[in-house]
């Protein structure tokens, strides 16, 4: 039952209808989390900390509340004071102490940009104007910004109160170094002793921010009875249900969120920021309050993905088997703990069949903002030194590098270093159709170099929830709990009509409150397609089934004898034989034949693979300036069945320009006082449009089995392979292998000059 | 009785850093309880930071039946971004 269904037998899978939600977005008519305005709503604003790490003495906010037009102000005094409690933060899990703390600090403040205070006035200019009369009292510490500081015997400690995690014998002392975590399987020493050939690196990456368009921002009501609402652009509004009720101690069901339009979230929009600190504000001035960061309020204090150093040796024999590989990576995950070290160890080797390893990770804390996911948390970071090794030994064994790939390639039933057998994946099938694609064997000029590189990310189903509800006119709504990143909506509508038989149009998708639908666990972790899909696909099948019965209770036959086809009942036998009744009949009679046709399905999504990608590219290298420039990018994917291709198209190749981004522009400057020097798009330099080729698809539709059509994650596999891909590039255009991320024309000329 | 592997941070946060554990459970409920009395706080903890493999498989239902000798792998949950 659960099989993927033939691709040929579909009418709405897989093809392109213009999305619901188009016109509102091109012509400005959706909200998003700035836009939103409530009745009597007040304007907040936040008082940061100038200093990366300071004790905080004391805060007057005297003159501030005395401000004519302030309303409230809120520092981290009026948090209720919490045990380190553990709640789901995003997609994982951590402390919602740390959580409320990187709302505001108390205390202590961890890095520059770190809330201190908040007020709430009737204009933003008033806020602002307060925001300055307030006092605060700094014992300025001394920072840390990088690995090696942070892990030094006499760094400054961020907090008193974390020991390493994962190391014998306990630690007694507190330190920055907040989890090591090891997995493997074999013997990887003895394997490397005994290989062929062995090559080692020493690879480091920076801390990315996931560089949304739309910053953050709320709109928090709470009523004196208690109860409270808030209006806000996220990943999840079940998140922000849970979080802001976890740190303000107070019922879930007496915070109704409502969802507004994202704008970008790669991520970073999968823990709370402003809502506890919008709701305290509104609690104390009676009023809605509205709080919107800005560009450089999103760089100094929302989540980059972690920075790293990658330590590894790869062995294989002379015919290219790999034998053994070693990896100690270090994650820098900010003020907090939490950085990816987990999914970054079990994903380092995941598209390999490697039968001795070693992955050790480290989550090391320092004075930046607290990371936060960002597509395929730890992968991009933990596959790029991998990438470059297969690069490496391929040169020295003289072999292609995806035949190379091909020979090591994970395929069904491996069994990976977590000690599970794979499914359905498609890693073979990427490197067979990258290296039949004509990219992989166009010439190249001088300066020029093409890169391979290979990656995977294991994707997550989960918990989610979905109603269709069939109209009095037969037209069709769907509902869930999953904010629209990437073209949910459409999705959601295609599986639908493609399961009731009906046109696209006939369906409507609406993304709930948290009110008005049971629990749905965010979007992210690539799972919304795939999770909310399946409860889609079976509330419109408890639907189906309900209109057979009132069918055939109308024909007085048995439901057996009535089918399910093209959006109608027919009646199989007696004297009704070959009678339809479409959607629209049934539920015209609906209301006297039992009460409305609707279902919702609640599940937790079991049966989700991983997806892999191969990605080619060319870079030209300009000898004189380092400056690299990418001439051509192919990515090839496992994408299961494509729903809406259009859209999987698109996160390939968004996926891919970040992933290029990390790898030859972006990174955070920091002046020797520790603040962010580059804290706008001006100067944090992302890809735009007008440095990058366009970008090639190559969608392998390699359906998983567990899913009614085959469907399996595809948003976050495409920021894997860029880093190695890319390095690997310019390190065949240059001859000299490169180390360390971002490949900026300083570093690029830099070594090619040391090369002489 | 089932064979269980806590990795890291549990193994060292609940399990005194025991690398595999034998417990009598009949499915994961059973056998987060059990475990939740070897390493006090573990039950809380599991249902926010645990996932569970058993014999291999990822594991959500944890009313599902284990098996006599079934090994069951206690791992980070994660899922992404």
């Amino acid at each position: 039952m659960n099989a993927p269904q033939d691709k040929r037998a579909f009418r709405h899978i897989g093809t392109r209808p213009v999305r619901p939600d188009g016109i509102d977005k091109v012509t400005g008519k959706a909200i998003y989390g700035p836009d939103f305005v409530a009745p009597g709503m007040l304007h907040g604003a936040i008082l940061r900390s100038p200093h990366p790490h300071a004790r905080i003495r004391a805060i007057n906010t005297k003159k501030a509340e005395a401000l004519p037009g302030v309303k409230a102000v809120v520092t981290g005094a009026d948090f209720p004071s919490l045990a380190a409690l553990s709640v789901a933060v995003g997609e994982s899990q951590g402390s919602i102490k740390h959580v409320a703390r990187n709302c505001m600090a108390h205390e202590k403040v961890l890095y520059e940009g770190h809330a201190v205070a908040a007020v709430a006035a009737t204009s933003s200019a008033i806020a602002e104007e307060a925001l300055a009369l307030i006092e605060v009292d700094y014992d300025v510490l001394p920072h840390v910004l990088d690995i090696e500081g942070a892990l030094a015997p006499d760094a400054p400690i961020l907090h008193d109160d974390i020991f390493t995690q994962g190391v014998e014998p306990a630690p007694t002392a507190p330190s920055n170094a907040a989890l090591r975590f090891t997995i493997g399987r074999g013997d990887p020493d003895a394997a490397l002793a005994a290989a062929h050939t062995v090559v080692s690196g020493r690879y480091s990456a920076l801390a990315v921010h996931q560089g949304y368009i739309e910053p953050h921002a709320c709109v928090a009501s709470w009523n004196s009875d208690g109860q409270a609402q808030i209006w806000a652009s996220s990943q999840g509004a079940f998140m922000i249900r849970s979080l802001t009720a976890g740190i303000l101690g107070i019922n879930l069901a007496d915070i109704r969120v409502t969802p507004l339009e994202i704008g970008g979230g790669f991520g970073g929009k999968t823990t709370v920021y402003l809502e506890p600190v919008a709701m305290l504000l509104s609690r104390k001035s009676g009023r809605p309050v509205r709080l919107a960061m800005n560009r450089g309020e999103v760089f100094r204090a929302t989540g980059p993905a972690p920075g790293g150093v990658i330590d590894i040796s790869m062995g294989a024999d002379a015919d290219g088997s790999i034998t053994g590989v070693v990896i100690e990576f270090k994650l820098l995950g900010g003020a907090y703990p939490g950085s990816d070290t987990h999914p970054g160890a079990m994903s380092a080797l995941g598209h390999y069949n490697v039968a001795n390893s070693r992955v050790t990770g480290w989550d090391v804390m320092c004075n930046t903002a607290s990371t936060a996911a960002y597509r395929a948390p730890g992968a991009p970071q933990t596959i790029f030194p991998v990438e470059c090794c297969i690069d490496v030994l391929a040169q020295k064994l003289g072999i292609d590098p995806i035949d190379l790939r091909l020979k090591n390639a994970a395929r069904p039933g491996d069994i990976g270093i977590m000690g599970m057998p794979a499914g359905e994946i498609g890693y073979v099938e990427c490197l067979e159709a990258a290296k039949a694609h004509p990219h992989y064997s166009a010439p190249l000029g001088p300066n020029q170099g093409r890169g391979i590189g290979g990656g995977m990310w294991g994707n997550y189903g989960g918990p989610s929830t979905a109603a269709v509800s069939v109209t009095e006119d037969g037209s069709v709504l769907v509902t869930t709990g999953n904010p629209d990143i990437g073209g949910s909506r459409a999705s959601m509508a295609i599986m639908a009509a493609e399961t009731l038989g009906i046109d696209y149009e006939r369906v409507r998708v609406t993304i709930a409150d948290t009110s008005s639908i049971g629990y749905s666990m965010l979007t992210g972790g690539s799972r919304t397609t795939y999770a909310t899909g399946k409860a889609v696909i079976e509330a419109a099948q408890a639907v189906i089934a309900t209109m057979r019965q009132r069918a055939a209770a109308m024909w007085s036959v048995d439901a057996a004898e009535v089918e399910w086809r093209d959006g109608a009942v027919h009646c199989l036998s007696g004297p009704k034989e070959g009678t339809s009744l479409t959607m629209g009949k049934i539920a015209a009679r609906a209301a006297h034949s039992g009460g409305a046709l609707s279902a919702e399905v609640a599940l937790n999504a079991q049966g989700h693979l991983p997806g892999f990608g191969v990605h080619i590219c060319d870079t030209e290298v300009d000898p004189e300036t380092g400056q690299v420039s990418v001439l051509r990018y192919t990515v090839v994917q496992d994408v299961g069945t494509a729903i809406h291709p259009d859209y999987v198209e698109g996160q390939m190749q968004g996926g891919a320009a970040q992933g290029i981004g990390w790898a030859l522009n972006e990174g955070y400057v920091f002046d020797k006082a520790g603040r962010v020097d580059n804290p706008g798009f001006l100067d944090y330099r992302m890809p735009v449009c007008s440095d990058l080729p366009m970008i090639d698809t190559v969608m392998i539709e390699k359906p998983n089995p567990n899913h009614p059509y085959g469907v399996k994650g595809v948003g976050e596999v495409p920021i894997v392979p860029p880093l190695g891909t890319v390095a690997n590039a310019v390190s065949r255009a240059t001859g000299i292998r490169m180390y360390d991320l971002p490949l900026t024309p300083d570093r690029v000329y830099a070594a090619i000059q040391a090369k002489g | 009785m089932v064979r269980v592997q806590p990795l890291a941070p549990f193994a060292d946060q609940f399990f005194g850093g025991a690398q595999v554990l034998d417990v009598e459970a009949g499915n994961l409920f059973g056998l987060i309880e059990a475990l939740d009395k070897i390493g006090p706080g573990f039950g809380e903890k599991a249902g926010m930071r645990v996932a569970f493999a058993v014999d291999g498989l990822m594991q959500a239902d944890w009313s599902a039946p284990l098996a006599p000798g079934a090994e069951v792998m206690i791992i980070p949950r994660v899922a992404g971004g």
